[in-house]
């Protein structure tokens, strides 16, 4: 008998198709939710219902997928004490979109106030995600520094209950510091090509070394769709919805809004489905290092495509 | 090591002078290579040679065999796109291994992406498999997940007796498995599985710390294959190695359910065994293998 454990993906024989699915050093990836006019998701599509735009141009579409490629998802979540008290929340919210995980699917974890720490490594052991999910900072180990930032410390062992961070806790909110090292660690992950962030917030930036804009050059240049949840009511200061709902406009996610007593697993459950929806489209770029503008279409009336706005 | 309840030793009709071990009491079976200070392997020790200690005891060892060894194994091959620069070295590698398979030799050959492609039954002919492998590329391939490739290759031994070795030729650079190193130190450990690798650097280094530690433990080895290293030679002694092992058996004063150490020693100056550093202490037949 012969078994094949967890086969996925279609096989194909063809060496020119396993260079072509794989892509080349021109290849642009693209990840597409689409939806009705209603807002359903849409998920019947092939390749000849798409059209892309990149740069005036409108090159073929040379790689279509569905549901085959597993996603690579740095998962950043503000640590300050104002959004701690709903931590039990976001653990069980975030439950449901990794009891969803596929084959290969993964999660970097990483946290944030005014300082940013991640995990080591990508994992996608079920144990490993919910101990980090349960330490005080995620499980967040390293500390991550920007371009714009240097921090000394080493990085800490992550085999036992962490002690207190010697980094997170001074306070402030540096939302565009923490999702350049979300984008950095996906980055990182050179093997992934649906690379998500999911980025949970109650704050008002006020910390950042980064800039914004960079930021987002840099996050749709890598090709991440970054969906936002943004808390209002449990910080003061308020909420950056509109930067926020941008970030995610431009980069093909969506952005949530939560009241504080509001449940958490709706919007979670949302994200979860949008996740096993994507269509990857890749496209060939006129050169390595082109970026512009970019657009995906659906020929199909009615429907609308989602996606980053540059590569 | 698993200590079997067997009836007695038999021998299989085969290539080789040694044949399959099978234990015939509650014996403890390790596979020993012995190397000299240059790495060379020593095959020509007797059981005098040898001592070895059950959580700090020394043994009375009741079986002991030099002779050459069958292969039983699970082949793993990264095909993730970590190593897509060095893949047609990790090509050039696979088919100059299974030339190194002698008649007798057992093995079912597979990879690994993000997916694993394993068959879980072991061919006569396992250089017949290669070309096999290699032509089911999945269309993507987008993760390493090294440790469940070795606990599916470690499954896939689980009804075989004797020797059981899992090699993995790899980059070593995993990031979508389910289970985690210490989950396959402790299945080997359990199973008795020796754990042999072949480092290939990747795209992004060669991150190793946890499979030299899986396969030093298991009773295995770690080989890095270095750009200029000559590849038939390189595999011509990790062949040689896993057919030179001596076999050396004990039995346990203490059936306990749990994880003893185990060390191997040679009498002799400047020779080192390499074996397994535990084994779980339960007494389990033949037949009683776990399902």
């Amino acid at each position: 008998m012969v078994r094949t454990l967890c086969l996925i993906a279609a096989i194909s024989t063809a060496t020119a198709v396993i260079a072509v699915a794989q892509g080349t050093d021109r290849t642009a990836w693209v990840q597409a939710v689409v939806t009705d006019a209603q807002g359903q998701l849409v998920t019947s599509l092939a390749q000849d219902n798409f059209r892309v735009i990149a740069d005036e141009r409108e090159p073929p579409i040379t790689v279509f997928s569905k549901n085959e490629l597993p996603m690579a998802l740095s998962l950043m979540l503000d640590a300050s004490p104002s959004i701690r008290k709903h931590r039990q929340r976001v653990r069980d919210a975030a439950r449901l979109i990794v009891d969803e995980f596929g084959r290969g699917d993964r999660v970097n974890i990483g946290a944030f106030d005014g300082a940013v720490q991640v995990t080591e490594r990508f994992t996608a052991s079920h144990r490993r995600i919910f101990w980090s999910l349960d330490q005080p900072v995620t499980g967040a180990d390293t500390p991550c520094e920007t371009p714009a930032k240097k921090l000394g410390p080493p990085a800490l062992q992550n085999s036992q209950p962490l002690p207190p961070s010697p980094w997170i806790g001074r306070g402030g909110t540096a939302i565009w510091d923490a999702v350049w090292c979300g984008v950095r660690e996906l980055q990182r992950d050179r093997e992934s090509i649906r690379k998500v962030m999911l980025l949970v917030t109650d704050g008002m930036e006020n910390s950042s070394k980064m800039e914004r804009d960079p930021v987002v050059r840099y996050a749709q240049s890598v090709g991440v769709m970054i969906y936002t949840v943004g808390y209002y009511g449990t910080e003061g200061d308020g909420l950056n919805e509109g930067l926020l709902g941008k970030l995610s406009f431009e980069t093909g996610g969506k952005f949530f809004t939560r009241k504080d007593k509001d449940p958490l697993e709706p919007v979670f459950a949302s994200i979860a489905e949008e996740l096993r929806a994507h269509y990857v489209l890749g496209f060939e770029r006129q050169s390595a290092s082109a970026t512009g503008k970019l657009q995906v279409d659906v020929k199909t009336a009615g429907l609308t495509a989602r996606a980053r706005t540059r590569f | 090591m698993k200590p079997l309840i067997l009836a007695a030793a038999t021998i299989a009709a085969a290539a080789f002078p040694s044949q399959q071990f099978r234990s015939g009491t509650n014996i403890v079976e390790i596979y020993s290579t012995v190397v000299d200070r240059n790495g060379r392997v020593v095959p020509d020790l007797t059981q005098d040679d040898f001592q070895v200690y059950d959580n700090g005891k020394l043994q009375k060892i009741t079986v002991f065999d030099s002779g050459t060894q069958p292969i039983t194994m699970a082949l793993l091959v990264d095909e993730s796109p970590s190593v897509s620069e060095a893949s047609k070295r990790i090509e050039s590698a696979v088919e100059e291994f299974a030339k190194h398979f002698l008649p007798g030799d057992r093995a079912t050959i597979g990879a690994f992406s993000h997916l694993v492609r394993l068959d879980d039954v072991l061919s006569d002919e396992p250089a017949e498999l290669v070309p096999k492998m290699f032509a089911g590329r999945p269309r993507f391939r987008a993760g390493t997940a090294l440790w469940d490739a070795i606990d599916a290759g470690n499954d896939a031994l689980k009804s075989e007796t004797g020797r059981r070795v899992v090699l993995v030729l790899t980059d070593a650079d995993d990031n979508c498995s389910l289970l985690e190193p210490q989950d396959i130190l402790s299945l080997v450990e359990r199973d008795g599985t020796m754990v042999y690798a072949i480092g290939v650097k990747g795209n992004s280094g060669l991150p190793v710390r946890d499979l030299r530690l899986l396969t030093r433990n298991s009773g295995g080895y770690y080989f890095e294959l270095r750009r200029d290293d000559d590849l038939p030679t390189t595999l011509a002694r990790v062949a040689d190695e896993l057919h030179r092992q001596y076999l050396i058996g004990f039995t346990p004063a203490v059936l306990d359910g749990r994880v003893r150490e185990l060390r191997v020693e040679t009498k002799r100056a400047g020779l080192t065994a390499q074996a397994r550093r535990a084994f779980v202490a339960e007494a389990r037949g033949r037949d009683e293998r776990r399902p």
